[in-house]
């Protein structure tokens, strides 16, 4: 208990150091998470800050999935669509339910109106489907995810196709920080416990896991919530750092661009699913510079080349199913 | 009252009778076999037991409680521990994470106590570890407790296998040809665990063997199912001398 109160103690403290050196912020403030950077203060070029952002955000959403993918084995492939309840929840209750509060009650009431929409919709979507599995069970998902997608366009109130402007903008990078590594904490907690031998048992072989006394149904529901619990918490952060939203954000293709960041890194390896998230955020952007210097439009492509190349070359992912130290069990 | 007790049992898939009024009921205590031509229907009575299947017809009584309609997973909760045909082991969990699964019926922590790594969680996981490692002991497998289990040799597989099964505390335990695939050495040492445990731990063991010396070595009583009938039973010589079995398993001029 001690240890796990030090470690949360010190990864507020690294998010602090963090805004401090990169986001131009002076300690006069106890909100200091939950203040909009000023961004021609920071040290850093806007550009890369919000990159380091968004890489923050896809650690998150790519460590739950890896929840629900890698250690309980389910395949699904609607996680945009928790992180779009997410984003969608925290804007409107912080611009319709809090307009004129301090940042830090919009941003926590924000975060928890994602954590508990996202969550809700992970508890009534996994009672129906969760009798399903495998390639069913995907697509079901993948449905669920568009059908959030469409949901949410056609909601007037959130903007509809014109998409959500003006969401006030206040997440900054030591935030973010401090809540990839909060879910890679709790997921790895969990991964070393009853409930994570449960899944991983569940994954390997459901039958024998249900013979050892292990409900697979109730520890399925446990994973799916919590995952898109992590998800909509995502999703809160994108919004409110971004400060525009648009469905297109939250398409499959969001949901595709996460599962391989899983498998990428390895399925069922939390630091995998770390570099995983690293590596596909940088690719995209870090093409901008080759092709800045070739002239030519070819970054997509040079995107999806390298995808296939690791692929080829690493079949088991980067990682495997290997953990680093620190992420390890032992 | 009988321990278990499995009444006029009958299980159809379609037209196909995989069971037909079987009756077999077993006292506390007493290390069981099941014996049968293939496709005799012993497995079926497995999965009907722990609740995979439903019977059709009959009742099956555990400690005088219908498991019938029981989920798989409460039957296991219940004291009924099993092992596979074909081995089913959690294939990249450790060896002795193998074991510690099959404590999360009796777990106490919740995500909270989880999460903070309270007091609480680590005397569990504690707990359990230990507890394990003791059952891994008594099985002969703990210098591998941390080896995957995947990569252990096939007669550890089946030692391991029953060695979870055992962390349930089963009151019955069920072994599905626990000497499938053994060579004679590893059938003898695996005949003397297993007298050993059921005497031990005084649990009912009923067990699945192709092996005749294994069954008639350890077994007090057996049963004999031929094309899900309940051809006979009784202690070892009966069962031997029996020229109904003898038909059975060799057939008649």
């Amino acid at each position: 208990m001690k240890k796990t109160a030090i470690v949360l103690l010190v990864f507020v403290i690294l998010g602090l150091i963090l805004n401090y050196i990169l986001g131009g912020f002076s300690f006069n403030t106890l909100t200091l998470f939950f203040q909009k950077p000023d961004r021609f203060q920071s040290l850093l070029n806007p550009y890369y800050y919000s990159i380091l952002i968004l890489m923050g955000i896809n650690i998150i959403l790519s460590v739950s999935l890896c929840l629900i993918n890698g250690l309980t084995g389910m395949f699904t492939m609607g996680h945009a669509g928790f992180m779009a309840i997410g984003a969608y929840c925290s804007a409107s209750v912080v611009m319709f339910l809090f307009p004129n509060s301090n940042s830090f009650v919009q941003m926590s009431m924000g975060m928890l109106a994602a954590g508990l929409g996202a969550g809700f919709f992970g508890l009534i979507l996994s009672f129906s489907v969760l009798r399903l599995s495998g390639d069913y069970l995907g697509m079901v998902t993948l449905g669920f995810g568009e059908i959030i997608r469409i949901a949410i366009l056609n909601i007037d109130k959130v903007g509809g196709a014109r998409g959500m402007t003006d969401v006030p903008q206040f997440v900054n990078l030591g935030g973010v920080f401090f809540w990839s590594l909060f879910t890679v904490l709790v997921i790895k907690h969990l991964r070393d416990s009853r409930y994570g031998r449960a899944m991983i048992a569940i994954k390997e072989n459901e039958m024998a896991a249900t013979f050892m006394g292990i409900s697979s149904f109730q520890v399925k529901v446990k994973s799916f919530v919590l995952s898109s619990f992590f998800a909509g918490i995502a999703g809160s952060l994108f919004a409110h750092s971004q400060g525009y939203l648009s469905t297109q954000t939250f398409s499959f293709v969001k949901s595709f661009e996460v599962i391989a960041m899983n498998v990428l890194g390895g399925l069922g390896s939390i630091s995998g699913s770390i570099i995983g998230a690293v590596v596909l955020t940088i690719l995209p952007e870090g093409l901008r510079k080759v092709q800045d210097f070739i002239g030519v439009d070819i970054r997509m492509l040079i995107y999806a080349l390298s995808i296939i190349l690791i692929m080829i070359l690493r079949p088991q992912g980067m990682m495997g199913t290997k953990e680093w130290k620190w992420l390890s069990s032992k | 009252m009988a321990f278990l007790e499995i009444k006029k049992m009958g299980l159809s898939f379609g037209g196909l009778k995989a069971c037909h009024d079987v009756n077999i009921s077993l006292e506390k205590g007493i290390l069981y076999g099941l014996i049968g031509p293939n496709g005799a229907g012993k497995s079926t009575i497995f999965n009907v037991i722990t609740g995979i299947y439903a019977p059709t017809t009959g009742d099956v009584l555990f400690e005088g409680k219908s498991l019938v309609g029981h989920k798989p997973f409460e039957v296991a909760c219940l004291g009924i521990g099993r092992t596979f045909q074909n081995i089913r082991l959690f294939k990249q969990m450790s060896v002795v994470e193998n074991v510690m699964t099959s404590f999360f019926s009796v777990g106490k922590t919740n995500l909270n106590d989880t999460f903070w790594r309270n007091e609480k969680f680590s005397n569990e996981e504690a707990e359990f570890h230990q507890k394990s490692m003791e059952l891994l002991a008594l099985m002969g497998l703990s210098e591998h407790a941390d080896d995957l289990a995947g990569s252990l040799p096939y007669g550890k597989q089946r030692k391991l296998e029953i060695a979870r099964a055992l962390g349930l505390n089963p009151k019955l335990l069920l072994l599905d040809e626990p000497a499938a695939g053994l060579n004679p050495t590893e059938t003898s040492e695996l005949t003397r665990l297993i007298g050993e445990i059921q005497k031990k731990r005084n649990i009912t063991v009923l067990l699945i063997e192709h092996d005749m010396r294994l069954v008639m070595e350890i077994c007090k009583h057996i049963f004999v199912l031929v094309q899900g009938n309940l051809l006979c039973q009784g202690n070892p010589a009966q069962v031997q001398n029996d020229p109904k079995v003898i038909e059975a398993y060799l057939g008649v001029d």
